[in-house]
């Protein structure tokens, strides 16, 4: 019982309501790589190149082919997307990645079965 | 830090600008494939979405992307937990009313001096409850459970 009052009256992550605890949870999942890009510089880089090879399969998709302007619009959103806001456009990357996968769906309902469980007391 | 936003905003709104007309090239190519029509229906397109009217295009265009990488299947994970969660709340707060109208009723027999038969205790199951023969229920007095030993008592 001790261990059950300790656990809801908590400043954890457990004292909080349900859904803020399950937005915390996917907050961190996708924050996990654009994190590991400032702890580790070599995840930068390759989370740089492969952000640059999407951006640039994405328009050469678009456009149809590997002309000028293809290689124009590229580097300019590698500049803004890749070179100044890094963070951001990884964290995005995850996003469009857990969709795609559908991790998501994973994630929520994974998340809601887990967190929904009290301790025993 | 009012700066920085800014110049945050109007990077993404240049990046977002840049995102709408690769997709108004792809959409027009696909569907008009004669060249030079296509490429008059792209500067138009752009003109009036870009230039004219980006305040209005730029919300729905935001939509439609989210829509179509599937957010949309997000938010239905989202509420469909929201009901299981309401549900549960519901059927939660119903047996905690069970449980205090029975607890009530109990009480009110008790103080009636009702004698009301014990419910079996816990380690009697559906599996050996057919060892155990059912006597009825007798009037047990004070001085005679004094000395008696507790019959029902788990560890016998």
């Amino acid at each position: 019982m001790k261990a059950y009052i300790k656990q809801e009256k908590g400043f954890g992550l457990m004292s909080l309501p349900f859904y803020p605890r399950l937005i915390i949870v996917i907050i961190i999942a996708l924050l996990i790589v654009p994190l590991l890009t400032y702890a580790f510089p070599i995840a930068k880089y390759i989370v740089m190149v492969l952000v640059s090879f999407w951006i640039y399969e994405l328009v050469a998709r678009s456009l149809g082919g590997t002309g000028f302007m293809t290689i124009l619009i590229t580097g300019i959103l590698i500049y803004f997307l890749v070179y100044k806001y890094l963070f951001l456009t990884a964290t995005a990357a995850m996003f469009y990645l857990f969709i795609s996968l559908g991790l998501f769906s994973t994630l929520i309902f994974g998340g809601a079965s887990v967190l929904h469980k009290r301790p025993k007391h | 830090m009012d700066i920085l936003f800014l110049s945050f905003a109007e990077d993404f709104d240049l990046v977002l600008k840049i995102f709408f007309i690769l997709f108004a090239i792809s959409f027009i190519k696909q569907r008009v494939t004669n060249n030079t029509v296509s490429i008059f229906l792209i500067s138009i397109a752009i003109i009036v979405c870009v230039f004219m009217f980006w305040d209005f295009i730029k919300i729905p265009y935001i939509l439609y992307t989210l829509l179509t990488i599937g957010v949309a299947s997000v938010l239905v994970d989202f509420f469909f937990i929201s009901g299981h969660a309401e549900a549960e709340k519901q059927m939660k707060q119903q047996e905690k009313m069970e449980a205090s109208m029975k607890r009530r009723e109990r009480d009110e027999l008790e103080h009636m001096n009702v004698n009301i038969p014990d419910e079996p205790p816990s380690h009697i199951t559906s599996h050996n409850a057919h060892h155990i023969t059912h006597t009825p229920a007798k009037q047990v007095t004070p001085q005679k459970m004094k000395g008696s030993p507790n019959l029902l008592r788990p560890g016998r």
